[in-house]
């Protein structure tokens, strides 16, 4: 018979050689990307960790600053896979916060539209990711397959799968196809009877409840004080939400309904990406009905001329995992001066990492990633 | 969403799957039918086209290309003299991003619906020879052989860069 954990932990203690280093990641299954921690372990418990951030490292800000307005389209959503169109959408709308112009109504409405749906991709993949993390691949499985119907509208809509690279300075690329709003109802209908089984097989499932209580607890002042934002800080108690806050594209003309939960710990996190995931099919519902009709994009001219006054601006999104921020410099060029990315994963990642993981148990480092939706390329830009 | 009691016939539920279509599809063989035409969407980012003719060679495309995967290639001489420049794509780079197709004036370069392409490397070949070989071979000067299905594409009434 194997002896229990903290045996072995004990045991250890009185050896000379008890410290030893495990590589969590970069190529560990339970790890979310090209990012690791280095574990100073005994026997199973954790006593030290160090975060090996870097190896995803691509210099997007510094090679955002040797492209041309436009072309850096192609490469913002690139920062989370996941989740791309709040990078896009925090991009352009520091970019026409400079230029002080104001997007169409119905290009607003779009921009809303993709940003709830990037939304409900990104929540399927964490809560996915999560039960895997646990060892529970149905909803996994499930869940990718759901994701695949809202992507299949994304495929429709710009023409990309994962990079839609569809927001542009003055608006959107191009308008609803015909047909694609009856068909995205379906695709809502359908993850609203979903919702039913994910809870059954995920969110009431005991081995999830056993695992995620009390595991990682943020109180409701660390949670500012280490600066998480989006989900993870409303399961601490904090009503914060920038879409209400600090309304951006269609925002302003619906009634967004922040949810926030007393708990702080992993499983309240998890059943707060639930919650969220329900209200964001209601928003999306919600704008489908509001959305006017009219242009979806400014004449700019020719945008690979556009030249930005000079000038800055920061911009900021809700996106999935917290708050994407973007701050942007224009000298009056054809390029960027300046551009600076804030992500919502690198609070969580690289500081709350330090707190937290020392004196848990190994098998839990992948669960308390998947329920702060750590996104390793959003440290590493 | 506290625990529930489970029904003694939870595990029943799965039989249910017995009757429902798999979410996989047979890959090439199977067709998705997803969208209103067969196959990937109407306005899928695929492999370029060019209507060579069209084409005015203003190399447009290559300055706005924002991973420099097209370069112009000159295939000849006008009556004036001066050298007939056609766009080459290099699929090694290219991020199908589509910003090429937004800014074509004439409206010559588009982009098919078909993704898939495939060499065959030959095996005698050194590890360092075949990195040149392959090389080569995804760089693709665009005409009309994929013109027959055209998926992602900016009419000019509806331009959107310029």
């Amino acid at each position: 018979m194997d002896a229990p954990s903290y045996m072995l932990t004990k045991i250890a203690e009185k050896d000379d050689l008890a410290v030893y280093e495990l590589f969590f990641g970069p190529n560990h299954p339970g790890m979310h990307g090209n990012f690791g921690y280095v574990l100073e372990m005994i026997g199973t418990e954790i006593v030290k960790v160090r975060p090996n951030a870097g190896q995803l490292h691509r210099g997007f800000e510094k090679l955002m600053e040797q492209k041309l307005w436009v072309q850096n389209i192609a490469l913002v959503p690139r920062i989370c896979v996941v989740d791309p169109d709040p990078n896009e959408v925090a991009y352009c709308t520091a970019i026409e916060k400079i230029m002080g112009i104001e997007i169409p109504d119905r290009a607003k409405f779009i921009r809303t539209i993709t940003l709830e749906m990037s939304r409900l991709t990104s929540f399927l993949m964490g809560m996915g990711a999560l039960g895997a993390a646990l060892g529970l691949y149905t909803p996994m499985y499930i869940m990718t397959a759901d994701r695949d119907l809202i992507l299949d509208l994304f495929e429709w809509l710009t023409g990309g799968r994962i990079y839609h690279i569809f927001n542009i300075p003055g608006g959107v690329r191009n308008d609803l196809p015909e047909g694609w709003v009856d068909r995205l109802n379906k695709v809502l209908d359908h993850l609203e009877k979903r919702l039913i089984e994910y809870d059954k097989i995920l969110f009431e499932n005991p081995i999830v409840h056993k695992r995620l209580k009390g595991l990682g607890y943020v109180s409701k002042e660390d949670a500012v004080r280490f600066g998480l934002t989006g989900p993870n800080l409303r399961a601490s108690g904090n009503p914060y939400d920038v879409r209400v806050d600090d309304p951006y594209a269609a925002y302003a003309y619906l009634d967004v309904k922040v949810i926030i939960q007393e708990g702080g710990d992993a499983l309240t996190r998890a059943v707060q990406v639930r919650i969220e995931f329900e209200e964001t099919i209601k928003l999306i519902r919600q704008a489908l009905k509001l959305m006017p009709e009219g242009e979806v994009r400014l004449n700019l001219g020719n945008l690979a001329m556009l030249k930005v006054p000079k000038g800055e601006a920061y911009a900021k999104v809700e996106s999935s995992k917290g708050e994407f921020g973007y701050y942007v410099v224009s000298d009056g060029g054809m390029k960027p001066y300046r551009v600076a990315v804030r992500g919502p994963s690198l609070p969580a990642g690289l500081l709350l990492a330090q707190k937290h993981l020392p004196k848990m148990k190994i098998d839990d480092v992948a669960a308390w990633m998947g329920s702060l939706a750590i996104c390793p390329p959003d440290i590493d830009k | 969403m506290a625990l529930g009691d489970k029904s003694v016939y939870s595990p029943l539920t799965t039989l249910k799957n017995l009757f429902k279509r798999p979410m996989t599809i047979k890959y090439p063989k199977e067709i998705l039918r997803v969208f209103p035409k067969e196959g990937v969407s109407p306005n899928y980012r695929g492999l370029h086209t060019n209507d060579l003719e069209k084409c005015v060679g203003c190399a447009a495309c290559q300055r706005i290309c924002p991973f420099d995967a097209i370069e112009m290639k000159i295939i000849g001489q006008n009556e004036q003299g001066r050298a007939i420049k056609k766009p080459v794509v290099d699929y090694g780079r290219c991020s199908f991003c589509a910003f090429c197709v937004d800014v074509c004036p004439t409206n010559s370069l588009k982009m098919s619906r078909h993704y898939i392409y495939k060499i065959k490397t030959v095996k005698s070949l050194s590890a360092k020879d075949e990195v040149e070989f392959v090389k080569d071979k995804f760089r693709i000067m665009p005409d009309e052989k994929l013109g027959d299905d055209i998926g992602y594409n900016t009419g000019k009434a509806k331009k959107v860069l310029g």
